[in-house]
């Protein structure tokens, strides 16, 4: 999301059941959206990968995913990671994601949701960035500018502006 | 015997604490501040000043190590620092945190590797203080 040819690229990778997750977007990724995505001056790419020990966070991925496709992912994400605590105890993706979504595109998205190529493509990207990328964990951040590129973890929103604000002065 | 040994220490951790420092210098403080955030421990504030002043800190212990002057409390200031690490990054592995360890710059997991490797360099650098701190001539 955010503007295409942003100054600044930020790959997150995030695990929907992953509480580390929920807290890095309900803070950071969220404050980041409203200051830095929506004027352009950040980009970010939501790389959803599905770690071996969280058992729902597949299922998970394949809503948001399928969201993402209907214009709803923010909706969705915020939505599957406010009732982390409810679906990762059932599985019941469905029900939370249903809550947010209105009923006739909530149709096109649970059909959507079900088609194999989507939860392939979570495979993919979950298996590229454990094996190729190699990111040491969840949440983990990809700083993209000009040639430069950094891996952070957990950052807060103070410390990660002072940093984007450098890049973007150009220091 | 034991003078060779604490040489030997001494040169070890000495060459260590350059290196880190050398890894966070050469890069914009702000990529080590981000790596102290993900503990989560400090304060942003906190933050921003450890990161400014840390890397100052470990090149000098190391430089006062690799001079070989006044070994003793030298090593007692490494064993501290080091023991500090350790304690913190025991803490942060327990409580099941997937980050960056930040111990050499950027791009290093926070695994049991990482604890048995800064365990280490707490026995080594507590190893030196004994024996820099004990009878020479026992």
């Amino acid at each position: 999301m955010g503007a295409p040819n942003a100054p600044i690229t930020i790959e997150l990778f995030s695990d929907f059941q992953c509480p580390g997750c929920k807290f890095l977007h309900e803070t950071t990724i969220k404050e980041l959206r409203q200051s830095y995505v929506s004027s352009g001056k950040v980009r970010l790419v939501y790389r959803d990968i599905h770690l071996p020990m969280h058992r729902y966070a597949r299922i998970a991925g394949t809503y948001a995913d399928a969201a993402e496709k209907l214009g709803l992912y923010d909706t969705v994400a915020d939505r599957l990671f406010a009732t982390q605590a409810q679906w990762e105890q059932t599985g019941d993706v469905d029900k939370a994601v249903s809550a947010v979504v209105p009923p006739p595109q909530m149709l096109k998205l649970r059909a959507m949701a079900a088609d194999p190529s989507v939860g392939r493509a979570l495979d993919e990207e979950t298996q590229q960035a454990l094996e190729q990328i190699r990111i040491p964990g969840t949440p983990t951040l990809i700083i993209h500018h000009g040639t430069q590129s950094e891996r952070i973890g957990q950052v807060s929103m103070p410390i990660l502006s002072k940093y984007l604000d450098t890049l973007l002065a150009g220091k | 015997m034991r003078r060779r040994v604490i040489l030997v220490l001494r040169l070890l951790l000495g060459a260590i604490f350059l290196y880190a420092a050398y890894t966070k210098l050469r890069e914009s403080y702000l990529i080590f501040a981000m790596s102290i955030d993900s503990y989560q421990i400090l304060p942003p504030d906190a933050v921003l000043g450890v990161a400014r002043t840390l890397p100052w800190v470990e090149l000098a212990v190391g430089i006062w190590l690799l001079a070989g002057w006044r070994i003793a409390p030298a090593a007692t200031a490494a064993t501290l620092i080091l023991a500090v690490f350790f304690g913190v990054m025991v803490f942060t592995y327990g409580k099941g945190l997937q980050i960056d360890c930040g111990c050499f710059g950027l791009g290093e997991a926070l695994t049991w590797k990482t604890l048995v490797r800064d365990g280490s360099l707490v026995a080594a650098a507590g190893a030196l203080a004994v024996l820099a701190w004990g009878p020479r001539n026992p």
